[in-house]
Parts: structure tokens; sequence; C-alpha cells
């Protein structure tokens, strides 16, 4: 359902962010990426929705080159795709009905939506996906009233509404504190498990990756170095992955 | 600290250059002019005039051309400007702020040393005279203006009129503009000079048929030639003979009828400026001067 | 190398200084008139003052409409001419360019265009300031969405979000504070403007002034300029008090039910359309321009254009000469005006001070010395030094220390405290603290500024002419008042190239400081 082949992307500036990157992803797999930052994940999720387009290699989902699709066709593509990102990026100023609603955006004729009407369907469909995250009764407080754990559970709300076969998230727990990253860590899991819906999680650090992935995508200097069950990483591959021996044993034997 | 000093040293050495330059001053005299707005054509340079008023004088004559007439009143009080062709108005003015003196009077086409300023009203309006204004939208040219606002302004008041309260009031800022806002229907009534639909005839063919007159203001005594007042007596007798000299010689009395429509000019006091001044006075000027 | 700099710098000065005519007897001598005037000037004449306000309120009303039409307009062209979100990259182009070229026009020239086309009295002024306010709000507002976090932009369109629908969510709702600000700056900017525009016949306040300068009622000036202080310090009030209340909204246990909340958003909706809708038909009939009356105005105008794009070659003897002084104006104004702000700024600086005065009472005098606006400066020089570039170089040197002195002290009060205690801490006095702490430190900023405002100088000192003070002005306000459009168009040809030429120079200069 998703694949990338002989993906290459670089930036102004001679910064080769994908490097010759081709990946499977199955119907239902929850994947990390790790790396350290500035090796590529973050360009390598914004390519699979198309926010950066590569400079050659294609990245289909579900059977669509979404890098040659144009206007409509790749909105129709991207509104299947929740997007996660680590500062939520919700319009604090609005309410959290309203953040949520803007999921529905891509199902919505936009002089409709532009007015704030949305069928009751999909208001419906926000309202449950709020109650399941936790968030029944804020659902008119405003964002910006929320804690960063909130906060991001709304963005998983946002996504959901989607009804997305695929959720990429970008390191969506960087900007948390250690137990509200295993709460959020945890959420992920839960959608997958229940729904079925892939998962492809950026994170920096490979202790919480490892304990939440299947399979454990690693990247150096935008090329795939390491692609395997979580649990064979060991000290040797955490070394080709970040350029460095770990501190402490943890990885000196197999998870 | 060494910085410091050597940019200290360097800024008093541009003031001094730049004062040095400046004290470069021969005798030369300055000549102050407004490009007429009812000339028939623009013209931004007297250079030919001042030419033969040096060749005349003996001294040079440097043209300045002010934009405005308060350019020049404030020029010949700070004494930047020797002499100026400005109109009565303004001469009142200079003369209150720094004893300025007018030397000459130009003289028009008609061979008179004065001129009217007219009241137009578009030619289906149904005013008819002065009488008929009250509640109307006007225009006067510029505040400044002896003919288009001062003159009139003081005959409306001579007349009952409010001129704050019983017009709505707007200054047009130059003789064609006030005409062209009758025309427009912008306004129901405006005052110029006589007769500026014949001046601007090029830019308003139709205004001659499109608008009527309905009343003229009491003769405007015409420019004035003005030196500063600080000027000794001989040099400002030498100023006043030199141009009228110049006048008699056909060549410079052409560039005369060109540029500022003069046709000649006649000796002047402050007597005969008096009428402007109580007209002035008539609506408010503070003319008491420093 | 940087001793070589600042000499070049100075060398400059000197040019300039030879080009106006500088003279230092010429303006001692001067100063016992200016001392003269400045002493009728503080007898402030309060009778006078009821028929300004009377005439105020029309300024106001002109004011605020010009600045509530420049908002609804700026704010699309806003969007358009932000690269991050504008619907077409084309369309994006198209609109900086035209923004820019709208720019290098001041909004007197734009009055006085505007005069000829659609009469005189407040209209022209109105549309003027609207053209000015709609600049400015679409300048400032497009840099503004194009610094907005780009993946705020792109939560949006991952959700397959069009693109009417990304402005609605995305960007409105992170701008809407901006606008409000900018609604009152751009308020703040016409009822300075407003004065200015009386010059060319354009109504309101100006209209009052300028007869005050033409029977050299000079008190009556001060009574007016000291009133339009009054008034801009009462709008910076305002903008705050407004700032407070944007922020208004129903908490959330307000809301019953998701008909509740969609009521509430209709009512929000509703209500903001009535008041744009109020807003424009009140701007609108504030133009007094009738249909007919526009049509005829475009008929004139157009003929106007016509003429104006076929430049009268023969003439540019006289631009360049012009543009040349007014390039002397800006240029000596610029680099006289940054000498002096550097000691202003020191006074000014509210941390290098322990006690408090000093820098309020400094502060007060340089937002005063800002309310004059620099042709009328021009003007009052006229009487010290006569008229010509050089007064206008002196009014735009005042004018230019009172607008960098306060951006001085703001950018020395935003240096890191710390490292300024540091240095005291050595015993080393407020002077030396100033000379060796800070000047190193603030200098990149401080050129920074002056780089700007040599930039809106080059467009003053074209101005300055209307009044007489020297530069292209002159012949663009004498070639305008005898219609004499081909001239005109040549006159305001060479100033967009210049002003534009400015602006890249100093840009690129800019982005090598920082």
């Amino acid at each position: 359902m998703l694949e990338l082949r002989q993906v290459n992307k670089s930036f102004p500036g001679g910064v080769r962010a994908l490097a010759d990157v081709s990946l499977k992803v199955k119907p239902g797999e929850f994947v990390v990426i790790v790396g350290e930052s500035g090796a590529g994940k973050s360009t390598l999720l914004r390519t699979i929705n198309g926010l950066v387009r590569p400079d050659s290699g294609e990245v289909l989902v579900n059977g669509h080159d979404i890098g040659s699709l144009q206007g409509k066709e790749q909105r129709k593509l991207r509104r299947g795709i929740g997007l996660i990102f680590q500062d939520f990026n919700l319009v604090e100023r609005t309410t959290v009905l309203t953040n949520v609603l803007a999921g529905r955006l891509g199902y919505n004729p936009a002089w409709k939506t532009v007015l704030g009407s949305f069928p009751p369907e999909d208001v419906e469909l926000a309202r449950q996906a709020l109650s399941r995250m936790g968030l029944g009764d804020k659902i008119f407080n405003r964002a910006a009233d929320l804690s960063g754990g909130q906060k991001q559970r709304v963005s998983i709300a946002r996504a959901l509404v989607q009804q997305p076969h695929l959720i990429l998230a970008d390191e969506p727990v960087a900007s948390l504190d250690p137990p509200t990253a295993h709460d959020i860590m945890a959420w992920f899991r839960k959608i997958n498990q229940e729904e079925g819906i892939t998962i492809l999680v950026n994170l920096h650090d490979i202790h919480l990756a490892s304990q939440y992935g299947d399979r454990i995508v690693g990247m150096r200097h935008g090329a795939i170095v390491y692609d395997g069950p979580a649990v064979s990483v060991n000290g040797e591959i955490f070394a080709s992955i970040y350029g460095r021996a770990p501190v402490g044993d943890k990885f000196n034997g197999a998870l | 600290m060494k910085k410091t000093a050597l940019l200290l040293a360097v800024l008093m050495a541009v003031t001094l250059i730049a004062g040095c330059f400046g004290q470069q001053k021969e005798e030369e005299l300055v000549m102050a002019f407004v490009p007429m707005k009812d000339a028939e054509s623009l013209v931004e340079s007297v250079e030919p005039l001042a030419e033969l008023l040096s060749q005349e004088l003996g001294i040079k004559v440097k043209p300045f051309t002010a934009v405005n007439y308060v350019a020049v009143v404030e020029g010949l009080g700070s004494g930047q400007v020797d002499f100026g062709f400005i109109p009565p108005f303004s001469y009142v003015l200079a003369n209150s702020e720094s004893n300025a003196q007018v030397v000459l009077s130009a003289l028009r086409k008609d061979g008179s040393a004065t001129y009217k300023a007219q009241y137009v009203v578009g030619a289906d309006s149904e005013i008819n005279s002065l009488e008929d204004l009250a509640g109307k939208k006007i225009a006067f040219v510029d505040p400044a203006s002896t003919s288009g606002y001062l003159y009139p302004a003081a005959q409306l008041i001579g007349l009952g009129y409010d001129i704050d309260k019983d017009f709505q009031t707007i200054y047009a800022g130059g003789h064609d503009k006030a005409l062209q806002a009758v025309l427009n229907g912008d306004v129901d009534m405006a005052v110029m000079f006589a007769d500026a639909r014949q001046r601007y005839a090029a830019d308003f063919p139709a205004a001659m048929e499109e608008t009527r007159i309905i009343g003229y203001t009491e003769p405007i005594p015409s420019v004035s030639i003005t030196v500063r007042g600080d000027m000794d007596a001989e040099m400002s007798e030498r100023i006043a003979s030199a141009l009228l000299a110049i006048a008699e010689d056909p060549e410079a009395l052409a560039i005369l009828k060109e540029l500022f429509d003069i046709h000649g000019f006649v000796r002047a006091t402050d007597k005969d400026y008096q009428i402007v001044r109580e007209v002035a006075e008539a609506l408010d000027v503070d003319l008491t001067g420093e | 190398m940087g001793r070589f700099k600042y000499l070049l710098v100075l060398a400059l000065l000197a040019l300039c200084a030879w080009q106006i005519g500088l003279d230092p007897v010429r303006i001692w001598q001067g100063l016992p008139h200016m001392g003269a005037l400045l002493a009728r000037m503080a007898n402030p004449q309060w009778d006078y003052a009821a028929q300004v306000l009377e005439t105020l309120a029309e300024t106001l009303s002109m004011a605020v409409a010009g600045a509530l039409l420049g908002t609804l307009i700026g704010l699309p062209l806003a969007i358009i001419a932000a690269r991050n979100i504008s619907p077409h990259p084309v369309l994006c182009r198209l609109t900086r360019w035209l923004l820019a070229g709208v720019r290098t026009i001041p909004h007197v020239v734009w009055a006085a265009l505007l005069v000829t086309v659609f009469s005189i009295g407040r209209g022209a002024g109105v549309l003027a300031l609207s053209i000015t306010a709609a600049n400015i709000v679409a300048k400032l507002l497009s840099e503004y969405i194009e610094n907005l976090e780009g993946r705020q932009l792109d939560a949006l369109k991952g959700v397959g979000a069009s693109w009417g629908a990304m402005v609605v969510y995305g960007v409105l709702p992170r701008i809407a504070g901006r606008v409000w600000s900018l609604l009152f700056f751009a308020l703040e900017v016409n009822v300075r403007a407003a004065t200015v525009l009386g010059l060319v016949g354009a109504g309101g306040i100006g209209q009052l002034l300028w007869r005050d300068l033409n029977f050299l009622r000079y008190d009556r000036l001060a009574t007016l300029i000291l009133i339009l202080f009054l008034t801009v310090a009462a709008i910076d009030g305002l903008s705050w008090l407004a700032r407070k209340l944007q922020n208004l909204e129903l908490p959330a246990y307000a809301f019953r039910g998701y008909k509740n909340f969609r009521g509430w958003q209709w009512l929000k909706l509703a209500l903001g359309a009535v008041v744009v809708a109020l807003a424009l038909g009140w701007s609108v009939s504030l133009l007094g321009i009738s249909w007919d009356r526009f049509v005829l105005g475009l008929k004139q105008g157009s003929a106007m254009l016509g003429r104006m794009l076929t430049p009268d070659w023969s003439y540019k003897r006289r631009m360049l000469q012009g543009l040349a002084e007014s390039m002397y104006i800006a240029l000596f104004a610029t680099i006289a005006g940054s000498l002096l702000a550097v000691p202003a700024a020191f006074f000014g600086a509210y941390n290098l001070w322990r006690h408090k005065a000093w820098p309020v009472l400094n502060k007060l005098a340089v937002n005063f010395i800002r309310t004059f606006p620099p042709v009328i400066l021009a003007i009052m020089f006229f009487r010290g030094v006569g008229p010509g570039p050089l007064a206008g170089a002196l009014a735009l040197t005042i004018y230019t220390t009172g607008v960098l002195g306060k951006l001085y002290a703001e950018i020395v009060e935003a240096v890191d405290s710390r490292g300024l205690e540091a240095i005291e801490s050595t015993g080393a006095t407020p002077v030396q603290v100033w000379v060796y702490g800070l000047l190193p430190r603030v200098l990149p900023d401080f050129l920074a500024a002056s780089l700007y405002r040599l930039e809106s100088n080059v467009r003053n000192a074209t101005i300055m002419g209307i009044v007489g003070a020297g530069g292209i002005g002159t012949w663009l306000m004498l070639n305008l008042s005898a219609r004499y459009w081909e001239r005109v168009g040549l006159l305001l040809l060479g100033m967009i190239v210049t002003i534009l030429l400015v602006d890249a120079i100093s840009g690129f200069m800019r982005r090598r400081l920082s």
C-alpha cells in the first residue's frame, strides 16, 4: 500500500535529505523511523504525503504516485493520510472542535467549510474522536487553554476524523514530558491495533522506538541504514544509525 | 578613543569646508518668483530675464524658482531673497513681517495696474447673483491667493455672509482646479481671476459655454516687485530703475509678457497696497508682525 | 578597512553638505529669526483650538475611513502577495510588483493626482490615504504571513484542504490580531499624513494648517500641531485598549451543545459581515463621490494617465537635476540624523539610567519632534535659512533624529542587561559603558535602522519640493499645477526608478549586515 522507490531529494545549499531511499510498508504496520535530527526523517514523511516533491524516484500511496498528482487529485489522496507534528500545529485561537473539524476539510466543498458549515455526520465524528481521546469535555475550549499532551491528543483526533488508512507522525512526543510521551505513544499503538491504521512515527529516541514499534527503520545522512524488527536492534546497529557507541549497557546485547 | 578623535576631526573639517564654500559668495542679487499658474505656459526658468537685468544693473542676478508665496515671503524675511515678484497679499504680509518694501507694480495688458476676480457658476445653475450663495458649496483658489480668496472672501463677508458657517468651503489649489471644480459640478460656485476660462481654454475648451459669471470683485492691485526690508535705499532704487529700463527694451518686454503676463511697470509705494491690507484685516488676518 | 568606511561616509556627508549649500554662517545668522519664530509658536491660541477640533473631526473621519478601506483592500492583497499561501506564483509576483510600484509614490503625490481627477476635498484625501494604508497593510501583513511557521499551514495541506479552506482555517485566525493592530497603525499614519494632504487641497485639518502657514500664523500652527500630537497619543491608547478587547471570547461553559456553538459562530459571522459592510458603506459615503462623478473622474483620469505614459524626454535634464538634489537632501539628513540620534538614544534608553526622568523626558521630546511632518518643519526653516534645499535638508535631519532616536533607544533597550551589568561592575561610567559595552554591540542594528530610514528619507526628499524646499518635488509640483502631464509622467518615472534602486541597494546592504 505504501512504497518508495529510489527516492532522492536535495535542498538548496546542497543538503542531501534523501539518498536513494526505498521502503515498503504493509497495511497495518507500525513503523518507527529513528535517526539524529537532520538525518532526513522529516523529509521522508513529508515526501509521503506530497508536501515535499522528490527530485527523482516514486512515492506510491495505494498505487498512485503522489508526487505526480496535482490539485484536487492530490488533495483527495492527502485526506486519507493523517499528519501529526511535534508542535501540534493547532490554531490556538479557535476551539478544540473547530481544530478537529479541520480534519474533514478535504471531504467537504470549500464554500461550505469557509462559512464554518459541516454536515452533522462530521460533527458527530469529531465528537466521537474527541471523547475517545478523553477530551469529550473540552470540545468548546480554546486550543490555547490546553496542556501539551492534550493538544497532541487533539491533533490525533484531527487525524482520526480524516478516517485515514495511514498516519504520519513527525516527532510527536519531542515537546512532551516522559510520562505524557508514553501516553501519546500508547495511543498510537492502540489506534494501530484497534483500527488497523498503518502508522509511521519519527522519533530520535531509540529507546522509545524499540518499546512501541514493530519495525524500526534507521536513517543516517538521508539513507536507510537499518530496516528490521525492533527486537534485533543492538549496539552495532545503534552505532550505524547514530555514528557513536551507545552510552550505558542497554544496547550491548539484544534488547 | 583615537578613532573617536579622528571622527571628530573629520567632522569639523567637513563643516569648515562646507562653510568655506558657502562663504565664497560674490555680490549677487537673488530674484524670486513663483511661476504664475495663470501664465499661458509654465516657465521655470527666467535665465534670459536675469541676464538682461544683470547687464543693466552691473550686478549678477540669480533667479530663484519658488513653488509658493510663503517661500518668497520667508525668503525676503530671512535675507535669502533680495527681491521678488509677489502678489499683493503676499506683499502686505512680507511688509508686516519684515518691513519688505514694494518698489514697482506690474502693468496688465490693458495698461492698468489692477485686475479683478470673477465668480463663476455652471451655465444652468439657479444662482444668479452673489445674494443666492447661502448654503452653497464654493471653491476658493488658495488661502494665500489675493484674487482667489482674499478679495472675494472679503466681499462676501461685506455682503453679510459668514465664510465658515454659510458655505461649504474648499480650496482648489489653483485657478485651473477651481474652474474644473465648477465644470465637473463638484462645487456650485468658484472664484478665480478674470478671465481664467480663456487662459485654460486648451484644457477646458467648453468652459465658456458651460459656465457663466455672476459677479466681479473690486479692482485688485496687481503683482508687486518687492525688495527685502533691510536693503539700503540706493540699491532698491537701482533695482527699480533697472526693471523700468528693461521694460522699455522690446526683447525684455517680450520675456516679461511671456513669463508673467507683465506689460510694463509703474512705480508704487506701500500706500497703493493699503487697500489690500484693509481687506486682509476684514478677514481677521494678523498683520502685526513679529 | 573599518576606519576607511567611516571616512567614506563622512566624505559623502561633506559632499552633500556642499551640494545643498550648507553654510554655518547662514545658519548662525538665521538662528535669531528661528528663535523669534519658536517664541511665537510657544504661545498657543486656545480660542483657535475650538475651531481646530471641529475640523479635526473631519480629519479623523478621513483617517478612519482611509484606514478601514486600506485594511479591507490590503488584507486580500497580503494573502495574494505572501509567497507561502498565494493562490498562484505568477499572481503573487505581479501583486508584489504592483505594491512595490505603488509604494514608491508618496501619499501627497497620490493626493495631488487624485485631486485633479476626483476634485478637491476629502474624497481625494480618503482615496489617497486608502492607497497608502492598503500598501502598508499588504506589505507588513504578507511579511507576517510568510513568517508564520511553515508547518502550521502544512497541517491543513496535509488533510487535503482546499486553498480557500486553508486561508479561512489556517491563515485568518492566526493573523487576526495582527490585522487589528495594523488597522490602528494605519490610522496613526493617516492622521499624521492628513496634515500634509491639505497642502494639495485634499481637505481636513491640513487645509487649516495650510491657511495658517500662508498667513504666517505660526502661533496657530503650534496649536494645531499640539492637538495633533495629543490625537496621535490618544490613538496609541485606543490601540492598546483594542488589543485587550480583541481577545474577548465566550468561555467554553457558555455552550450547551453544537447547535448553540453554531449559533454563536453564525452570530459572529453575521456581526462581522455587518460591521465590515457598515465600515465599507460609511467609508465610501465619506468619499462623497457619486457613481457618475466617479466615471467622469475615471474618464479624465485616463486622459491624464495617457499623457503621463508618453513622457516628455526633453525634460530629463531637469528631472536628473531634481533627483540629484533630492538624493543629496536624503543622504545628508540620514547621515547627520544618524549621528545626532546616537546621543539621543543614549539619553533615551531606559536600561542605561537609574533615574528614569532622563529617558522619559527624552522620549517625550523625541515623540514631539516626530509629530511635525518634515515638510512643515521645512517651511519653518525658511525663516532661518530661506527657502530651498538647505531648509529641506535641515528639516529632514531633525525629523530623522526624532525617528532614529526612538528606534536606536529601543535597540539599546533590547540588549541583554546582564552584559551591561558585567561592564558596570568594573566601575565604568555610563559614557564608558556606552562607548565600550554597547556601541560595538548595537552598531549593526543601528546601521540597519539607518538604511531603512534612508529608504523613507529618499521618499520624503522627493516631496520636500511641494512646499519649495528643494529636490525633484519642486518640478513635480509646478508641472502638476500647470497640468503638464507628459512632464509629470517623466518626473514620476524618475522617482519610481530611483526609489526602487535605493530600496534594492539598501536591502542588499541590510542583508549583508545581518
